[in-house]
């Protein structure tokens, strides 16, 4: 019997919500400084609005509502998936106030754009806009990539909520026993690569006759965009604006390292065992689909007379495989030209990609490495059976950081969330052929928003309809938690609503 | 009356004859970024005239190097031009900086083989049709108030809290 929800459960609810906002807040401090050494005052009061309205809900949610010692699973989920929506309303108050947009919902698309780190974007004259307004659609792809429960887990108190939440936002990988520690360990994981990646970007930018101050931003936004798979750029060109092959390549490597399990990086940086890379299910399996989907789209460019030259492949074909696959969204070529002239194979064979999606755990979308592994695995295992003598029995293992057994709740887990991710998919195309879209361009858009990739074949515009921007915001949202979280807040919404049932 | 009417009926259509003409060929003379990108085919290797702002930074090294121009619907595209072109360029176009509204003319590449796949013009000519400026930044007061009025509410609530838990520690 399914329990039922009491004041208390909310009482949890919205004090965990509360702290996760008031220190969410925080972080809108950066571009508001920011914003003031560079006298971008407009800009600057836009983020002490946007701060002082976090400020003031989280005060008055951890003040008002008490949590109680202790908190289940739906409170941890709930707390997520509310602390998600309500962040989305309070960060998109200085992308309002910036008059950037057309719309409060336009705001609120590239806020859940960002956080969810899909890149879809829709406001207006990026090339005009403030550096700290640039800098702040950034750090949302780059605290949404980590997840803003995790940056809210660094300051709360130990609690056994903390990682309930987190599972929620689909961080389930406890890297050290403390919580609260793993929540520092994937920060200080981002933090040394964003060093490591600035750097990077720094040379190549001044290399490619960028000024050193330019560069170094140009190279913390795109190293951001990279490593979270986000996908915004600080230019309307996106990738294509720098017209640099070093920067196109750095890209390529960070987005295939920030598609990546954060256990895997905690192994490779603290546990100095870098062969684990290579021996986890989720490495292998995302090399087969990358390999499989590459061998796809080349065949169609150069079938279809496309790219035919090594180079044009590799700048062109590999980067958009390679963003699509890891659920970034960088482009270098225009959002029109999938589909005036990549042609089927080639919009199939990025489509693929995108669905696929990243490592587990880590900032990328998708169905995740590790269920494609292990349905692909429970497939094989079942074709064996009919091989075996009929008292013959096998046991099929994985290794995921550790080794493990394939029963059938693991699959059955894995294969539930693929289906759901299918159905999602499926019904973001329906609504945009229902908007006068064509299906292909319709599904195209719809798995790249879903599985938070971000890459456009021209549909996402700010003259959109505005059911498909819902549309839209709400696939990015349940691709970014993966379903669950959002599942049990609405059970618990049905429950609080319905007590007697 | 008859010859009068016949002369300003021949007037009135030559007017609309040169209105016509000079549409087609403003529609020809300045094509839009997504106007090039959309008929790959139709431009491809062709002489293509171009109109926009120079936006960013002037962009790679050597005797040619990069700039990118953003047209009026809000499209940019990259122009690989001549070093010499590029000392002219007064500003470029960024927050507060109106860049140079420049002509180009040139070759138009949907898949660029000298570049890797771009999609670029290769310009043979280059103009400042005219010259870029910085924009004052202008404060909107109402943001002020707004900010007052949020900082007043959290000094309120702060005040609420703290008197409540004074009163809690009291009553225990």
């Amino acid at each position: 019997m399914i329990r039922r929800i009491s004041n208390k459960d909310w009482s949890t609810v919205l004090s965990l919500t509360g702290s996760i906002i008031y220190y969410f807040g925080f972080t809108m401090l950066i571009p508001f400084l920011t914003g003031l050494i560079l006298r971008e005052i407009n800009a600057s009061f836009d983020f002490l609005i946007g701060f002082l309205a976090c400020f003031l809900v989280g005060l008055l949610l951890k003040n008002i509502f008490k949590e109680p010692k202790e908190a289940e699973w739906i409170h941890g989920m709930s707390a997520t998936a509310l602390s998600w929506i309500i962040a989305m309303f309070l960060a998109a108050i200085p992308y309002y106030l910036s008059g950037y947009f057309l719309s409060y919902l336009d705001a609120c698309f590239d806020t859940m754009s960002g956080f969810t780190t899909t890149g879809l974007a829709i406001i207006q004259n990026i090339d005009h806009i403030p550096i700290s307004l640039n800098l702040w659609r950034h750090m949302l792809t780059f605290m949404g990539g980590q997840g803003i429960i995790v940056i809210a887990l660094v300051f709360l108190p130990p609690s056994g909520l903390g990682f309930k939440a987190l599972v929620g936002e689909g961080k389930e990988e406890r890297l050290i026993p403390s919580v609260r520690e793993t929540g520092r360990a994937i920060w200080l994981i981002s933090l040394i690569y964003l060093f490591i990646g600035a750097i990077f970007y720094l040379f190549a930018g001044i290399y490619d006759g960028m000024s050193p101050l330019r560069s170094l931003f140009h190279g913390v936004c795109v190293f951001m965009t990279s490593w979270s798979t986000g996908g915004f750029a600080p230019q309307s060109q996106n990738t294509i604006y720098y017209h640099s092959f070093p920067i196109e390549i750095i890209s390529m490597l960070f987005m295939i390292l920030g598609s990546m399990n954060f256990g895997l990086h905690y192994y490779v940086w603290f546990k100095k065992d870098k062969k684990e890379v290579l021996r986890d299910i989720e490495s292998k399996t995302f090399i087969v689909t990358l390999s499989l989907t590459w061998i796809l789209l080349t065949y169609g460019l150069i079938r279809d007379g496309i790219y035919t030259n090594f180079l044009p492949l590799i700048r062109r074909g590999l980067f958009i495989l390679v963003s699509g696959h890891t659920g970034t969204g960088s482009m270098t070529i225009y959002a029109t030209q999938f589909v005036n002239q990549w042609g089927d194979i080639g919009l199939i064979a990025v489509m693929l990609a995108m669905a696929f999606g990243g490592y587990s755990a880590s900032t990328a979308g998708g169905f995740k490495a590790i269920r494609t592994g292990i349905v692909f695995k429970a497939i094989i295992a079942d074709v064996k059976k009919y091989f075996l003598p009929r008292s013959g029995v096998t046991v099929e293992k994985f290794h995921h950081l550790q080794d493990a057994i394939l029963n059938e709740k693991i699959v059955k887990s894995a294969a539930l969330i693929i289906l759901l991710y299918i159905v999602m998919h499926t019904v973001g195309a329906i609504v945009g052929v229902i908007n006068g879209i064509p299906f292909i361009q319709a599904l195209f858009e719809s798995i790249s928003a879903g599985a938070n990739v971000g890459l456009s074949c021209g549909v996402t515009a700010a003259s959109m309809a505005n059911s498909l921007k819902v549309t839209y915001i709400i696939n990015m949202f349940l691709g970014r938690l993966e379903f669950i979280a959002v599942f049990v807040f609405i059970l618990f919404i049905f429950r609080s609503i319905f007590r007697k049932a | 009356m008859t010859k009068k009417i016949f002369s300003f009926c021949v007037i009135i259509v030559f007017i609309l004859l040169l209105q016509l003409m000079y549409g087609i060929k403003a529609e020809e003379s300045f094509l839009k970024v997504s106007t090039l990108i959309n008929n790959p085919t139709k431009y491809n290797g062709k002489i293509v005239k171009f109109m926009g702002e120079v936006i960013g930074e002037p962009l790679g090294r050597g005797n040619n190097r990069w700039i990118n121009i953003l047209d009026n619907e809000g499209n940019a595209i990259g122009v690989w031009l001549s070093e010499d072109f590029i000392k002219d360029i007064n500003y470029y176009g960024k927050y507060n900086i109106q860049g140079d509204i420049v002509e180009v003319e040139g070759i138009f590449h949907s898949i660029c083989k000298e570049h890797g796949g771009d999609t670029d013009i290769h310009a043979n000519t280059f103009k400042i049709l005219e010259k870029g400026h910085l924009i004052k930044e202008q404060i909107k007061i109402q943001k002020i108030y707004i900010i007052l009025l949020e900082g007043v509410f959290i000094i309120i609530v702060l005040i609420f809290f703290r008197i409540k838990k004074y009163y809690e520690s009291l009553s225990k």
